[in-house]
């Protein structure tokens, strides 16, 4: 688009020097063009951006100590409790008779794992992502973040992350507007990177065994 | 003495028609400079942010007519100046007037121009926002703006839009009293952009720019700007009064 542009512009640039003063017909429809162009962007633009953005502004202390209460109830193997709005995978796997599960993450810092144990052996293992939230000087971006990818490979749950790279463009209200709302063109300073935590309810006898970037609790009973 | 303010109300009437149709090509380059800032602006926004982390990379870019707004004062400026050349005021002697009928409708017409360049220069925001949505091929996330702050942002734009015309029609009559007056006002414009916080021990462009653009009551905001745009007019038509008594 921006080369189109640029193209665009170098021939304005072009007519201008060589016609240089243009007569007065061409303004006219340089002038009706423009205006026609803006026109049609004006209305084109509510159907081709997200106006949601001022229902996204969130407050990081609220974000905080809703996540805090969520943590809470999961370490105390309270799933059921938690608001589904936290949960961005929801999955099983059929582990058969397997005694021991690996789990295995390919990354640095640690990931958490919750593990509850079932009163049976069901012989499946439920798998469940939850995420703190994404947020982006104040605004909540959650809907845009990607999940750990997990996999059961042989007797390993393999935890993959990605790493994700979220471009966004947000406009704003120009200065003259912003100067008497006191709105900030960043709009905020807080920020949460999308922590994820995952809870696993595994058959009961199955054994667990966990690398060293995983940072293993067991919940519950 | 009804007769009289009759024809000076005729007069510029037809002064200010006639001035829309012979500087139509002023509004050729409004078009011209705005679509530049917009360019500009679609490279990578007005501002930009960004964070990372070991599963993630995020960047914010914002986007706003924030860079269109300042480019059309630049021609708001330039168009104040270019109304007060010989070739322009020439136009003049196509009627039966004086200079105060001159000077009138010189300030209608700038009005009028700085209307248009107002509404176009926010409206270029939209268009912004539709390069970036298909430049990007993603949603271009925007906050809902109420009818008040459509109104608010069209009339601040045009108060300051107004007082940069008044500023450049300042000027222009300075130059046209004195040709000295070209090289001096850039000199000191930019003597003090550049060196006004050593000499004076104050940056006088940033306590003007804190003047207006950190006024946060509109009602100040309006008086403040109202005010100055009328002394720079009033100054302007007196200079041209001035003027002609010296031809």
């Amino acid at each position: 688009m921006s080369f189109i542009a640029i193209v665009l512009l170098i021939l304005i640039i072009i007519f201008f020097i060589k016609f240089g003063k243009t007569s007065r017909k061409v303004t006219h429809w340089i002038l009706s063009i423009y205006m026609a162009v803006l026109v049609v962007a004006t209305v084109l633009v509510p159907l081709m951006t997200d106006n949601t953005i001022n229902q996204k502004k969130v407050d990081q202390l609220e974000i905080d100590r809703l996540w805090n209460e969520v943590d809470k109830k999961l370490s105390q193997g309270q799933i059921d409790q938690v608001d589904a709005e936290y949960v961005l995978v929801e999955t099983n796997f059929d582990v058969g008779h397997l005694k021991t599960l690996k789990l295995q993450s390919n990354k640095v810092n640690s990931t958490r794992v919750l593990i509850e144990r079932k009163p049976s052996n069901d012989e499946k293992v439920d798998a469940f992502i939850f995420r703190k939230g994404l947020i982006i000087n104040d605004y909540d971006f959650s809907d845009q973040l990607k999940p750990y990818h997990l996999e059961l490979v042989d007797q390993t749950l393999r935890i993959t992350s990605s790493q994700q790279e979220i471009n966004l463009a947000i406009s704003s209200n120009p200065f003259p507007i912003r100067q008497f709302t006191g709105e900030s063109i960043m709009r905020g300073h807080s920020s949460a990177h999308g922590d994820q935590v995952i809870y696993l309810r595994i058959p009961h006898d199955l054994e667990v065994v966990a690398n060293e970037q995983i940072d293993l609790l067991s919940v519950g009973g | 003495m009804s007769l009289t303010n009759t024809n000076m109300a005729e007069t510029v009437k037809k002064q200010f028609c006639f001035k829309l149709k012979a500087n139509i090509d002023s509004f050729s380059s409004l078009v011209f400079i705005q679509l530049l800032a917009v360019v500009f602006s679609s490279f990578s926004g007005v501002a930009t942010s960004g964070m990372s982390s070991e599963d993630i990379q995020i960047n914010v870019n914002y986007y706003s007519a924030d860079l269109v707004i300042p480019f059309t004062f630049i021609w708001a400026f330039t168009t104040a100046i270019t109304i007060t050349t010989r070739p322009y005021r020439n136009h003049d002697f196509t009627f039966i007037s004086n200079r105060l009928s001159s000077s009138l409708s010189n300030i209608l017409f700038l009005a009028a121009a700085t209307i248009l360049g107002s509404i176009t220069a926010l409206l270029a925001g939209n268009l912004l926002k539709l390069m970036m949505y298909f430049r990007l091929e993603s949603l271009v996330f925007s906050g809902t703006t109420s009818l008040k702050e459509v109104l608010i942002g069209i009339f601040v734009t045009f108060l300051y839009v107004f007082l940069f015309s008044a500023v450049g029609y300042f000027v222009g009559t300075l130059v046209q009293l004195n040709k000295l007056f070209s090289v001096l006002i850039p000199v000191l414009f930019f003597s003090s952009l550049f060196f006004g916080s050593f000499i004076l021990g104050f940056s006088f462009l940033t306590d003007l720019f804190q003047f207006y653009g950190e006024e946060t009551v509109l009602s100040i905001f309006i008086m403040k700007t109202l005010v100055t745009v009328a002394v720079f007019f009033i100054a302007s038509t007196s200079i041209w009064n001035q003027l002609e008594v010296r031809r």
